[in-house]
């Protein structure tokens, strides 16, 4: 058996060593149960709904006559409401998860204080969800990517200040120094965000800043969010589990950590690019396109990671479920960095910013390359907290075909519709209602393609509750005993 | 590179050089822009927003219109939105420092409303407040084909006592109210109009007179050249 391929020092040696080994990472597992069970559960939920709204203001995007009675479902509030559930209630909890799982696996140790941490969930959780309601009643607080209401975005950092202290404590009985990237991206994740939400938080609702300092501030923010705190923790579950469940180690590995560095640093000046043309200093925007040329450093070096160690053990993937959403994440990922760097230099990169082509880059970025690698590192984790398989193997196959398929649908309709308004809107010569009703076509495809989502995540709540439910009665099995491809799948 | 320490150190860095770099030395260098003192007109601008219209404000971005309008004009020569009308110079970062939310906007799903207060009538679109209304009330009225939802919410239909009131709408026949009643904006829909009917950056700050790109006299043919004669 080969255990953590990549991170020399922890294989196992002898049977005994190897018994040892397997006992303690059960017992890591233990006793992360409860915050666990906690934060896989609302996220599921939190999946359903923002996949479901998100149908919901994709359809009305095209048909503006459906629900248009009240104002909480006009399409200005059904938006921010879908993206705010999808961000602070999905991405959130399942960041949260799988970093502190990843966290606590690689260092050996489990972190204290989980009924601190179970009791910031749940705070964490309903504060997020009278935010989403809030936002349908017209609580928005104006910033695009951090919508939620003052009130609901304070709770969740003080709960997140809870979590991030109760996942670093960890490092205290730590039996294994932090030498493996995945913990890297995990410390540096679980940082930023709680720098990127405290700066906005202050600086955005508590004492706004003046002027357009404040689309300054808003897109700083947003490229944090997707890259910096999302991507971090998304890159740490690709390098864990793609050495992890093909047995291979990690090709080229010694560039990872030079992928690390860049990647922080150029993703957090790289958010004022979406700036290009509005009204803040010329020089901002100048550095924006910089670094988005400087972008493609990291996405080369953690591409080629990605992509090599995937070509040595496609065959993996036919073994795993959880190896075909990390391999679908991997694939994305490069994708949505290839779209966001080049889309700077096309001929209508001014417009890209106030286009649905940067939208397309977004969502692929946010469902296609966190979501999906964040569903493959449930599919592995989920079983060893809840001590039994999952419970169908059908679901499973459901969710990732109509999520793969889904997410392709709708960053290809995005990027179609995104295409058409940024040709239109170069020239005045084309009349602005044709322009319009031309993205119906892109639009219509982007809401069949919420459509299936909506579907995978309904399978994928459905089984993890199913399974979470089925693991009350056979709590006697203890997690190490099975072997991996056993725990994955009941069939 | 492996000890703890040196790696939060490192990621310490990362982030404190990105926001030093573009946080605090934007908000530094002019987080405190001020308004422009006219000499002509002893008046400030940007003009403060008279306070319905302010509340106006609040409409605005609780029913999310950000999502599909921008608020800022992009300079002559950048896109066609001078040529469309929808301003006659760009945004400058002066025309925003009296908002407490700025609300630039990332998808022009419908046009720029940074100027829509000054927009020129353009054949029916008369851009008054008796449009607006009629435009919120079903968008399909005025802009056939449009993807803008109605915001019936915005108004209500109630029992003519007396007189008719003067605030009720005007509505084309299949529309209208049923006789005996009427359909007047709430104190919402009233305050979004005259919101939007404020938006308009006219003034021309002369220290970005130099600065600002203004299209050229004589400006390419097409919607342009037609709105400045009307213009004059």
């Amino acid at each position: 058996m080969a255990f953590e391929t990549s991170s020399a020092g922890v294989s196992p040696v002898s049977d005994d060593a190897e018994t040892r080994y397997r006992e303690d990472l059960g017992a890591v597992d233990t006793a992360l149960r409860l915050p666990l069970t906690s934060l896989l559960g609302w996220s599921a939920i939190w999946i359903v709904i923002a996949a479901a709204l998100g149908f919901l203001a994709s359809w009305k995007f095209h048909a503006p006559g459906l629900l248009a009675e009240g104002s909480w479902s006009t399409y200005g509030r059904l938006y921010p409401a879908a993206t705010n559930a999808l961000i602070y209630g999905w991405g959130f909890n399942a960041a949260v998860a799988v970093g502190a799982w990843l966290f606590s696996r690689l260092a050996g140790s489990a972190p204290r204080g989980h009924r601190f941490a179970t009791v910031a969930i749940w705070f964490c959780n309903f504060a997020v969800l009278s935010g989403v309601a809030g936002i349908l009643l017209g609580e928005s607080s104006g910033v695009e990517w951090f919508e939620l209401p003052p009130f609901a975005a304070t709770v969740l950092l003080v709960s997140f200040f809870v979590l991030g202290s109760w996942a670093i404590t960890t490092l205290r009985g730590r039996r294994f120094e932090p030498i493996f990237i995945s913990q890297w991206y995990v410390i540096a994740g679980f940082f930023w965000f709680a720098w990127i939400f405290t700066t906005a938080l202050i600086m955005l609702d508590f004492f706004p800043v003046r002027g357009t300092v404040q689309a300054i501030i808003g897109a700083w923010y947003a490229q944090g969010l997707f890259a910096l705190f999302f991507g971090s923790i998304a890159l740490a579950a690709i390098y864990y589990f793609l050495p992890k469940l093909s047995g291979r180690p990690v090709r080229y590995y010694s560039l990872a950590v030079v992928g690390f560095w860049t990647y922080g640093v150029f993703n957090g000046w790289l958010g004022v690019q979406r700036l290009v043309g509005a009204p803040v200093p010329a020089w901002v925007q100048s550095v924006g396109v910089a670094m988005n040329l400087l972008s493609l450093a990291p996405v080369a070096i953690i591409g080629i990671n990605i992509l090599a160690t995937l070509a040595s053990s496609w065959s993996a993937v036919s073994n795993s479920p959880a190896y075909k959403f990390i391999a679908f994440a991997g694939l994305a990922f490069v994708v949505s960095s290839l779209q966001l760097a080049l889309g700077g230099y096309s001929d209508s990169s001014h417009l890209t910013n106030i286009t649905l082509l940067g939208h397309s880059q977004i969502f692929l970025w946010l469902l296609g390359f966190f979501t999906t690698s964040a569903f493959g590192a449930i599919y592995y984790l989920l079983p060893r907290i809840a001590r039994g398989p999952w419970a169908s193997a059908a679901l499973i196959n459901i969710h990732f075909l109509a999520t793969a398929l889904g997410v392709i649908l709708i960053a290809v309709g995005l990027l179609i519709a995104g295409n058409k308004q940024a040709e239109g809107l170069e020239s005045a010569a084309n009349n602005f209602a044709t322009i319009i009703s031309s993205l119906n076509g892109g639009a219509i495809l982007r809401t069949a393609g919420y459509g299936l989502f909506l579907i995978g995540q309904l399978a994928f709540a459905l089984n993890v509750f199913r399974t979470f439910l089925g693991s009350f009665q056979t709590l006697e099995k203890p997690a190490y005993v099975s072997e991996p491809p056993v725990m994955e799948v009941a069939s | 590179m492996t000890r703890i320490p040196i790696i939060l150190l490192g990621i310490f860095a990362v982030l404190a050089s990105s926001w030093t770099g573009l946080i605090l030395s934007n908000h530094l260098m002019y987080g405190d822009l001020g308004p422009y003192v006219s000499k002509d007109d002893n008046k400030a601008y940007p003009e403060q927003l008279p306070g319905i219209a302010a509340h106006g404000k609040q409409v605005y971005q609780d029913l999310g219109c950000v999502y599909c309008h921008t608020q800022q004009v992009r300079r002559p020569g950048l896109a066609s939105d001078d040529k469309r009308g929808w301003g006659d110079r760009q945004s400058v970062a002066r025309d925003y420092v009296r908002e407490e939310r700025v609300l630039l906007g990332s998808d022009r799903v419908g046009p720029d409303l940074r100027n829509i207060g000054a927009r020129k009538p353009q054949g029916k679109a008369t851009y008054d407040a008796a449009w607006h209304y009629v435009h919120l009330y079903n968008p399909q009225l005025t802009s056939p084909g449009s993807n803008m939802p109605a915001y019936k919410s915005l108004f209500e239909t109630r029992k003519i006592l007396g007189e008719r009131s003067p605030k009720a709408i005007d509505l084309p026949a299949p529309y209208s109210a049923p006789a005996g009643y009427e359909i007047l904006p709430t104190d919402r829909g009233e305050a979004l109009v005259a919101y939007l009917l404020s938006l308009k950056d006219t003034f021309n700050y002369p220290e970005e007179a130099t600065k600002v790109y203004v299209a050229p006299k004589n400006a390419e043919k097409g919607h342009g050249e037609a709105e400045k004669k009307e213009h004059k």
